[in-house]
């Protein structure tokens, strides 16, 4: 084992100058029998010996300096010495697209999540270029891992950019107005704010100044019955993406939608829930069903997710609605597969879990097992306490067909009228259509619940508190946690190689 | 029969007593070589003279009286012996060497040179010179002379600079014709000024051979660290980094070699480079040589 305390040995620097004074190089006397053919060369020869007097202490010198650095394991810059080694690695999962600012750079794959420790694992060293999602690297911050061969270059988060926040909308006769509330971050900007109103569309240019700014648009002459409206604002960040207003003349319940197609609009209004779109999850209420479809592949998953969070029915801690028992159960953790749409309720769920080759297995106390692959599989902590798996919120799609194929089994398995349906509303379409809404059950509390019908386990629902919806970039304690402070690869064999031609230098200026 | 690992300049120069070394060394060199029964005077006949009173009987011819009945002397002609001056070189520049001395390299080939001299009847003398001549051994044809060469060579330390032209200058004046003139330097002096003495002992038809004592070191500079080399004769001290100037030593080096090699052979004198790592054996060889 080498110590840093060998660093101290370049004190002992002191002993070759010591060495040096006092003990000079010893030349001898030598008689010859005449120095006739010597005499040219004396000038030359005294300053060449007096050359390598000074070459020689040098070199001893060195040799201890050297050898303490060998010893004391000191890291040379690996930029220095890996230079045409140095890899940088660039985080492209989703999270990083509309986070980068100046470092614009290419995304060859957008991969769902980055996956930090696997890429640790396949490279020795490198810049990591991410945002640096905590969420990335919980679990490398759980096992205390470190990688001081990895330097970190942080993302930039846009330092521009538009959101839009809300929308909301008030009647002048049959004239609606919207108003729509963008907050811009940075320095004031004219963008063009596109919107459709039942397929006529229009476009118009806003000046948006820092902070809150609130665009009001009238459309004249609205009829009643269902209509689309799309707002879409040019910006840096894409989440601010299409969605839909419904609009129910004389109904105090007007919902915006977030998508072009409302295929869970539909599902939601046939389920009789009342769905919700919201594009700020403070604004959420418990118990709302959130909704965001169809979300393109590009879109940034990650900064929908922190509104996406949100989804999850609620329900009261127990209760019977018909042959339906809703349970609140303990904190534990839930695994659903993705193609077959299964959900394991089996309690306590997991056993433990283990990391093989960048693939998770989940042991069931039952004896199961599960291989949880990264691309088809949606794995998440069901516990606000338990920090034991990390919870990924990109699955929002997958989480959606989740959705769809619980509510799918309950409304083919509920009747109408069923307990745990209220007040019905019906709804029209301009398509002709027709849905009931119900009234939400409301379930305050954040826990988790189990819906059972017979002997069929069905849902297991948890809402998540506003800390873990939050993005949040890793702080600079934690960045230092994982990477390590010092950047330096290590050059105990490099020290050790350069002592050794030291050594055959000094043996050399010696001998002479 | 001496073993020829005996004769290694580092085994040798282990016995003390010069007069040992030398013997072992002319032992070791002449071992196998086969040596002629007759001993004595070498004496040539000339021709016969008519006897005279009081003139010594035993020169009487009994031969030619036999055949003629008239006395005749027989006459002889005397074989002069060779002068032999041997030069040993005792600057401080010759003390230099490891593990075998020049110095002492050159004692053992002064005396070795002397014993065989000796053998031969020739008279051997010997002069050791720094910047002047430092012993005066005038060549005698004597019975065990050369013991006094051995006590000589004994005793003798390194000294002072070399100057051989000087001493080349002073010895000409000492000497006459014909002798045979041994120089056992490094000769690590100026090559120019030594050039007109030897010229003139050279045209007293005196034949010269100059015994080039060198070390590996000397020639090739091998050692590796830098030092503070200093100047065994001014003693001036300078930093030398061996390895830096190896090439550049080695290329002047040679090049004052061949400039000596050359002068030499203009000045007919014969001349041979010996290192201290040879064996003696091979060096009497090389000396012999020609």
């Amino acid at each position: 084992m080498i110590y840093r305390i060998f660093l101290y040995f370049p004190l002992f620097i002191i002993i070759p100058i010591l060495i040096h004074l006092l003990s000079r190089r010893k030349i001898k006397n030598e008689p010859f029998p005449s120095l006739l053919f010597l005499i040219e060369r004396e000038r030359k020869l005294r300053n060449y010996i007096k050359f390598e007097e000074i070459l020689l202490f040098l070199t001893r010198c060195l040799m201890i300096i050297v050898l303490a650095l060998a010893g004391g394991l000191v890291f040379i810059p690996f930029k220095f010495i890996l230079k045409g080694e140095m890899k940088k690695i660039y985080d492209t999962s989703l999270s990083t697209m509309g986070r980068i600012g100046k470092y614009k750079y290419e995304t060859v794959n957008i991969n769902g999540i980055a996956d930090f420790e696997k890429t640790f694992e396949k490279y020795k060293y490198g810049i990591i270029v991410s945002d640096m999602q905590e969420i990335n690297f919980r679990s490398i911050l759980k096992k205390g891992k470190r990688y001081r061969y990895f330097i970190p270059e942080i993302l930039d988060i846009s330092e521009e950019n538009n959101s839009m926040r809300d929308i909301l909308y008030s009647f002048d006769g049959n004239n609606l107005k919207l108003y729509i509330k963008i907050n811009r971050t940075g320095k004031s900007k004219n963008e063009l704010l596109k919107i459709s109103f039942d397929g006529n569309e229009f476009n118009k240019f806003v000046e948006l100044r820092e902070g809150d700014n609130i665009v009001e648009i009238m459309i004249k002459d609205v009829k009643d019955g269902y209509h689309r409206v799309l707002c879409n604002l040019k910006d840096d960040l894409i989440f601010d993406n299409e969605f839909y207003k419904v609009i129910y003349k004389g109904k105090r319940e007007i919902k915006i939608l977030s998508d072009e197609e409302p295929v869970f609009l539909l599902k939601a209004l046939k389920m009789r829930y009342n769905p919700v779109w919201i594009n700020n999850p403070d604004n959420l209420k418990k118990g709302d069903f959130l909704i965001i479809e169809n979300v393109k592949k590009n879109l940034n998953l990650d900064y929908i997710s922190r509104f996406c969070s949100s989804i999850i029915v609620s329900v009261n801690d127990s209760m019977m609605m018909k042959d339906i028992l809703i349970k609140k159960v303990k904190p534990e953790f839930g695994f659903i597969e993705d193609d077959r749409f299964f959900i394991s309720t089996e309690e306590p769920l997991i056993k433990e879990y283990e990391i093989k080759g960048g693939e998770r297995i989940l042991n069931f106390k039952d004896g199961k097992s599960a291989i949880v692959r990264k691309n088809n599989v949606f794995l998440t902590s069901f516990s606000l306490e338990s920090k034991e798996l990390v919870y990924h919120s990109y699955y929002i799609p997958f989480l959606y067909s989740f959705i769809e194929r619980s509510f799918t089994d309950l409304l083919l398995n509920l009747e109408t009228g069923d307990s745990i349906i209220g007040d019905f509303k019906r709804i029209e379409t301009p398509q002709g259509m027709s849905y009931e809404n119900i009234k939400i059950f409301h379930f305050d509390k954040i826990g988790f619940y189990r819906i059972f019908k017979g002997n069929d386990t069905i849902f297991v629902a948890v809402n998540i508190n506003k800390e873990e919806r939050n993005m949040k970039i890793l702080g600079k304690d934690k960045i230092d946690y994982i990477f390590g402070k010092i950047k330096f690869y290590d050059g105990t064999g490099f020290f050790l190689f350069i002592f050794l031609i030291l050594l055959i230098c000094e043996k050399l200026l010696e001998r002479r | 029969m001496i073993d020829k690992e005996f004769l290694k300049p580092e085994v040798i120069l282990k016995i003390k007593n010069l007069d040992i070394r030398a013997r072992l060394i002319v032992e070791g060199i002449f071992s196998g070589i086969h040596t002629s029964s007759k001993k004595g005077l070498s004496c040539e006949f000339t021709e016969h003279k008519i006897y005279n009173s009081g003139e010594p009987v035993n020169l009487i011819d009994w031969k030619v009286y036999g055949r003629t009945e008239r006395l005749f002397l027989k006459k002889f002609e005397e074989e002069s012996n060779m002068k032999v001056f041997i030069l040993l070189d005792v600057s401080n520049s010759m003390d230099f060497g490891e593990p075998v001395k020049k110095i002492d390299y050159a004692k053992t080939i002064v005396a070795t040179l002397s014993l065989i001299f000796s053998k031969q009847n020739d008279s051997v003398g010997l002069v050791t010179f720094n910047e002047d001549i430092v012993d005066f051994i005038p060549p005698v044809q004597k019975r065990n002379y050369f013991n006094n060469i051995y006590s000589i060579l004994q005793k003798r330390r390194t000294s002072k600079k070399t100057d051989i032209s000087k001493v080349l200058y002073h010895l000409s004046k000492r000497i006459k014709k014909r002798n045979y003139i041994i120089i056992i330097s490094d000769f690590l002096s100026d090559i120019e000024s030594l050039l007109k003495p030897l010229k003139g002992l050279s045209t007293m038809k005196n034949e010269i051979r100059c015994i080039h004592i060198l070390t590996r070191e000397e020639i090739e500079l091998n050692s590796d660290n830098a030092k503070y080399m200093f100047d065994l004769e001014t003693g001036k001290k300078i930093l030398v980094d061996p390895n830096s100037i190896r090439r550049e030593y080695r290329k002047l080096f040679n090049n004052f070699l061949e400039n000596l090699r050359f002068s030499f052979n203009e000045c007919k004198v014969h001349y041979n480079l010996i290192t201290t790592d040879n064996p003696f054996d091979r060096a009497f060889m090389e000396i012999f040589k020609n």
